[in-house]
This record gives C-alpha cells, structure tokens and sequence, in this order.
C-alpha cells in the first residue's frame, strides 16, 4: 500500500508543473473571452494542432533532460520524418509504413545519441550538436527543396475532430501523457529521475546509469520522430527547414513545464502544458490586438515567471518537508 | 476653423478638378470602389528585422493608407518570424478574426497549404509575394519566372568573354528559391568549360557573405565574377577589403551603395562591372494593390500566378536621382539622401507611383495621393513545386530569356 502511495507521490505535477496548468488555465480564459471562437470545435482544432508537435518533441526532451543530459538533436529528427513521410507516405510504404519507418529513424539516431553519450562518455551537448548537423544533411539530402506529398487520409484524419467534439490532436496528446504515466511507474520511471538527481548515488543504489540514459535518448528519438510525424500531417507537405526554429520553444516548454535543467526533477505533465502555454498565448496576444514585437517580450516574461513561480514553489515545499521532518 | 475650410475648398476644388483632368488625360482613371464597404485585411509579414522585409512592409502600409483604400480596409501587421507553426497559428487566427484577405510572406513553400485552403474555404483571399506557395487557390504576387537567375548568368558570361572563375553565392538551402536558381546557374555557367565554378551558401546575408567570400579571396584570389542574389553587398564589400585594386564583375541585389559603387567611374577602373536586378521590395506593395484590386471587385485575375516585372539595372544605365521618387529613368539616390543598405528597388514609379522615399521609410502615405490604375497583369510560368504542384514547367526554363549570348557556349 505505502509503495504504491509513493508512487502515485511520485507522479502528483511538481509545484512548476501546477504554476504552467494555473498559467495556461489563465491565459486560455483571456484568449476565450476577447476571441469568440476559441472555445468553438474550430478553434480548439487550430489550438491544439498548433500545440501538438511541440508538446511532443518537448515531452521527449523532458526524458532527456530529466536524466540529466542535454539533447540538441530534435530539429534534425524531425526535419528527416518529415522529408520522410513526405516522400514515402503516399508510395508503396503508405502512411503505416513510413510512420513504423520514421520511428525507426528517430529510435537509431536516439540510440547514436545514447550510445556515445552513456558508452562512451562524451559530452551529450557537444554529441547532440553532431547529429543534428549531421541529420539536418540527410533531410536536405533526401528532399533539396519544399515539396513531397503526404498521405491525404492520414493528414484529414489527424488535423480535424472526433465527433466534432474532441480535437484529434487534443486525442493524441492525451495518450502522450498516458504513456508517460504509464512509464513513470516503470523501473526506467524511477531510474530516470535517480540517475538525474545523482548518477552516482543511483549506481551504487544498483540502477544502471548508463542503460538509463541510453533508454531516455532513445525514446526521446522515437518522440522526436513521431513530432515530425505529427508535423506533416500539419503541412501536408516536407521542408527540410520546417522545424528549423523549434528547438528553443522545446527548450522553454520544459523550463515552463517546471523540469530542472539540471536533471532529476519534473516531468512530461508539466511540459505538455508550457507547450500549451506558448501555443495560448499567441492566440492570446493575437485576439488582444497586441502589436507582433510584444509577442516575444510576453513569450519571455511569461516563461520567466513560470519559472520563478514553480522554483519558488518548489522551495517552500522543501522548507515545508523539512520542517515536518 | 470653418472659414479656413471653406478657404481650402475653394482652392482645393480646381486642383482636384485639373489633377483629375491630368490624370484622365495621362490615362490614370482612379478605380471605382464600391460605396461602404468595408473590409478586414492583414499582412503576416515572416521574416524581420532586415532592409528588404521593412521596405516592404512599408511600402503596404502607406498603399494601405492611401485613399480610397484608406476607408475601405482595417489594415493589421503581424510579424510571424520564421517558424512555419508559428505563421500557420497566426494565418488561421486572422481567419477565425473574420479576415476578408491576408497578404503573406510564405516562411515555406508548401508547409501552409493547408491553412491557405482553410482561408480560401471561408471565402478569404490569400495572396503571397516574392516567395510562392503551391497551394492552387492561393494568389502569388513574384518575379521568379523571369529568369534572374539564368539571365544574369548570362550577362557575366559576356562579360568575362566565356572565361574566368565564377563564385556562385547560393541562398539558403533548403528554400525553393534557392534549389530553382541553383539548377539554372548550374545550367548556364555549366555550358561554358572556360569558366570555373566556386560556391558558398550566403544566407542571403551580407555579414555571412561576406565573411565567405572573405575566405574564398585568401584561397583562390583569381576570382573573375560573383554572382548572388542577396548579400551581395557584403561580397562587395570583402572584394574592397582584400582586393581593392582589383574588383570583379558582379550580379546581385540593389542596395543604394552597391547601385552608386556600380556607377562610380574609379570602381569601374578597378575591374568592378555591376548588375543590380532580382526581385525588390516593392513587390509586397504591388501584391497588395492586386488584392485590394480583386477583393474590391475591380479585378478578375485570369490566373493564380501574378507577375511583378523583375528590374534590371547593368553598371552603364546607373542614373542618380534629384528628388524623392524614381522618375525620369533615375534609379539611385545620392549617398547623403539613404544609408547604403536602402533597397532601390522598393521603389517602381511605374507601377507604383503612389509610393515615394518617406513612405517606404516609414509607412505613412504620399500626401495627397491617391491609388492609380494598375497597369495590366502579366503571369508568372509554371515552376513545380515553386508556384504549382503537379505542373510542368516551360520548356527552356533553364535559359536565358533575354540576354543573348555574345560567346559561343562550348
């Protein structure tokens, strides 16, 4: 009984994670009330497609980053799925076929990531630099110049509504954080947040570092891809410059959602909801009328007080514990 | 105050009836528009922060200002940046917002199709410039089909009589623009075995450029010929830094200080021969002036691909202008009047006369200006996966349309 209460302990939102939920809460409330079809089927449709790749390829960061390593390869995965499905999806492989092969892709250069990172002990902002380089190439390689075509069935069935009720993006943002629950109970669940706390200390408490790690990085491929996945069933289209821009915003999502870039704490929870935050708010700012240069200043701001708030949170809580004990 | 009115009234009134009567002489009928009504229009602009983008941004916002479009239009400037998610959220925001037409700048080719036809469902006209998109319903307002590229190509050619190493200073890659141009450089540096090819990605940058061909100089300084698109002037100015006694025959874009160094005597004896042509800022104002045009119901467009007449300006027609505006086939303004980065080519007293050095400065409209009659629309060619899918694209659209060769190729 006591371990499974601490388990579930393990998965209550951090106090960041609950300041992003009561943030992205807040700000939707604002968008709704100056935008009359925010709360509509459409407009939740468009708010969701816009948060979905990105609540993805930030919810693999957060593994990455929980286990205490940096990882700059996202663009570089996703531009190849996307080239990928592109050139693929409406062929031979069909948009199953070339869905199990952008995972694949993703999963291998997870594995590379890994594999130098936990094996052989290099630098992982300095690795990751490497191959996303290295995989921005193969994606021009592969598609020189905006074009392809993706599977049309895969495209209306995935950017429109259940029912009109539910957003299918909302659907598959859902059972992103199912799987993360799901993982989050799992041996790798415990060991991601011991090896990001203390690498150390989590060896000698007989967790494997390294195969930790090596996981983290591959999963965090295999989500990568499945953003770029997600991405061309935004565009209907490759360009191997799509996700040229996205790795900041994956990077803020994070530092929104309430995880340490230091490792060891928060959790994908949070990060689906700083990638809310940021799709939101500019929607938000849009139907307010603010003028275009205010967007990055609030965008900053807004991240900023995130992370003050959950930091700050954080610590009363701590001091709270200790008192208690 | 009144009687001051009724002053201004009494002068204006044979003003405007002699200017009337001038312009209906000349053959500039103002169009006529609609009574009341009123319509919601926005401008995403995607990149920013650089000469070219705000020039043109300018250059819309003054038209948008300009009567009668002045009382017609609710006139919103957006800044996407250069994120294709980012420009997707905002084209489908001034959709939901009720837009009636949205002048873009697309950040990508074919990733905002689906928005586009998301506008083109609710009725709303999507119009892109300078850079097109695929998506069939969407109006593209460019240049590109008249061969800048392969023609300019051409013309360095002539000049360096079929021979010399040519650096070629590629734009971004990954971008149609880039990956068109390229194969049409290839293909016509590639028919003359005397010239030797040397190329770099210059972002369209000119710091970046500039720093490329500052290492290129130290490698190979026997470089003949520089072809670029933008960037050019930072080419121009590490040819200054690093061989100033010995410059080169140059192609690229039309920023004020390269149009006066094309046009100085004492550059020229330096070995610098200069074109300055591509497509300008004053595109995004002409794409505007065709959609209020069509949304206004003054214009039935025949076809999706709208071309704006690429300028073209060789070392020997440079010609300073006197006043504010190009007129008179003045094409450069004195160094005192715009920085060196200004782009000559936001302005065209041709098809844009409603425009003048302030307003593409600033944004604000020509005093007492109002909009012309658009000269008659010309149409781009088909390039696949440029400004159309599942097309064929001329035959001979590698070529050169209208530099002759005056060397033999081969």
């Amino acid at each position: 009984m006591s371990a499974a209460l601490r388990r579930l302990g393990r998965l209550r939102p951090t106090g960041g994670a609950v300041v992003a939920v009561v943030i992205f809460l807040a700000l939707y409330a604002i968008y709704a009330a100056s935008e009359a079809s925010a709360a509509s089927v459409f407009g939740l449709t468009n708010l969701f497609n816009n948060t979905v790749v990105l609540a993805i390829a930030s919810a693999g960061l957060t593994l990455v980053v929980l286990a205490g390593e940096f990882d700059l390869s996202p663009i570089g995965v996703i531009a190849i799925a996307n080239v990928v499905m592109a050139t693929t999806s409406v062929g031979t492989l069909g948009w199953f076929g070339a869905l199990i092969l952008v995972l694949l892709i993703g999963a291998a250069v997870g594995l590379l990531n890994g594999w130098l990172v936990a094996s052989l002990r290099l630098q992982s902002l300095a690795v990751t630099i490497g191959t996303m380089i290295a995989c921005e190439g193969v994606a021009l390689l592969l598609l020189p110049a905006p074009g392809g075509a993706v599977n049309q069935a895969i495209v209306d069935a995935l950017t429109g509504d259940v029912l009109e009720v539910v957003p299918v993006a909302l659907a598959v943002i859902a059972l992103v954080l199912l799987v993360w629950l799901v993982l989050a109970r799992t041996r790798f669940g415990i060991a991601i947040y011991a090896v990001g706390t203390d690498a150390m200390a989590a060896r000698l408490s007989g967790l494997s570092a390294e195969r930790t790690k090596l996981l983290a990085f591959v999963l965090a491929g295999v989500a990568y891809a499945f953003a770029g996945f997600m991405l061309s069933c935004q565009t209907g289209s490759g360009d191997p410059r799509a996700s040229d821009t996205l790795l900041l915003y994956m990077y803020a999502s994070v530092a929104i959602g309430g995880t340490s870039l230091m490792g060891g704490r928060g959790g994908v929870f949070g990060t689906l909801f700083g990638a809310g935050i940021l799709s939101v708010m500019q929607k938000m700012l849009f139907a307010l009328g603010a003028a275009s240069f205010y967007t990055s200043i609030f965008s900053g701001l807004i991240m900023l007080v995130a992370i003050f708030i959950g930091n700050a949170s954080e610590l009363l809580a701590r001091v709270r514990r200790q008192r208690v004990a | 105050m009144n009687g001051l009115s009724v002053r201004f009234k009494k002068w204006l009134r044979p003003v405007l009836c002699a200017a009337g009567g001038l312009a209906a002489t000349a053959g500039f009928v103002l169009p006529a528009h609609a009574q009341g009504a009123h319509y919601k229009v926005f401008l995403d602009l995607s990149y920013s922060g650089n000469v070219w983008q705000a020039e043109a941004a300018n250059g819309i916002a003054a038209l948008a200002h300009t009567p009668p479009y002045d009382k017609e239009v609710t006139f919103k400037e957006v800044i996407s940046g250069t994120d294709v998610q980012h420009q997707i959220s905002d084209l489908q925001s001034m959709i939901a917002a009720g837009a009636n037409a949205i002048l873009f700048y697309p950040v990508s080719g074919t990733g905002l199709n689906r928005v586009i036809e998301q506008g083109c469902k609710r009725h709303v006209l999507m119009f892109a410039y300078d850079s097109s998109v695929t998506a069939p319903c969407a109006y593209n307002v460019a240049s590109l089909s008249q061969g800048y590229a392969p023609n300019s190509a051409q013309w360095i050619i002539n000049q360096l009589g079929g021979k010399g190493t040519v650096v070629i200073n590629h734009g971004v890659a990954g971008t149609a623009l880039t990956e068109v141009m390229s194969r049409q450089l290839l293909h016509v540096f590639g028919e003359y075995p005397g010239i030797h090819i040397l190329q770099f990605y210059g972002s369209w940058n000119d710091a970046i450029s500039q720093e490329a061909m500052a290492k290129i100089l130290a490698a190979d300084p026997n470089v003949d010929a520089v072809w670029s698109k933008d960037g050019n002037w930072g080419v121009l100015q590490a040819l200054m830094q690093h061989r100033p006694n010995r410059l080169a025959v140059m192609s690229g874009q039309s920023n004020n200080g390269y149009r006066l160094a094309m046009g100085d005597p004492t550059l020229q004896k330096k070995g610098l021969i200069g074109l300055s042509a591509g497509s300008g800022p004053a595109d995004g104002p002409y794409a505007f002036k065709v959609m209020m045009e069509v949304l206004t119901g003054q214009l039935k467009p025949t076809g999706h691909n709208i071309s704006y007449p690429m300028p073209w300006v060789p070392y020997d027609k440079i010609k300073v202008c006197t006043g504010d505006s190009f007129v008179n086939g003045c094409n450069v303004f004195p160094a005192s009047k715009v920085p060196a980065s200004f782009i000559d080519t936001s302005l065209d007293g041709t098809y844009l006369p409603e425009l003048n050095l302030a307003s593409v400065q600033t944004g604000a409209p020509v005093p007492g200006m109002t909009i012309q009659k658009l000269q008659p629309l010309r149409y781009e060619g088909s390039l696949p996966g440029v400004n159309c899918v599942n097309c064929k694209a001329p035959a001979g659209w590698l070529d050169p349309t209208f530099i002759k060769p005056t060397v033999a190729p081969k």
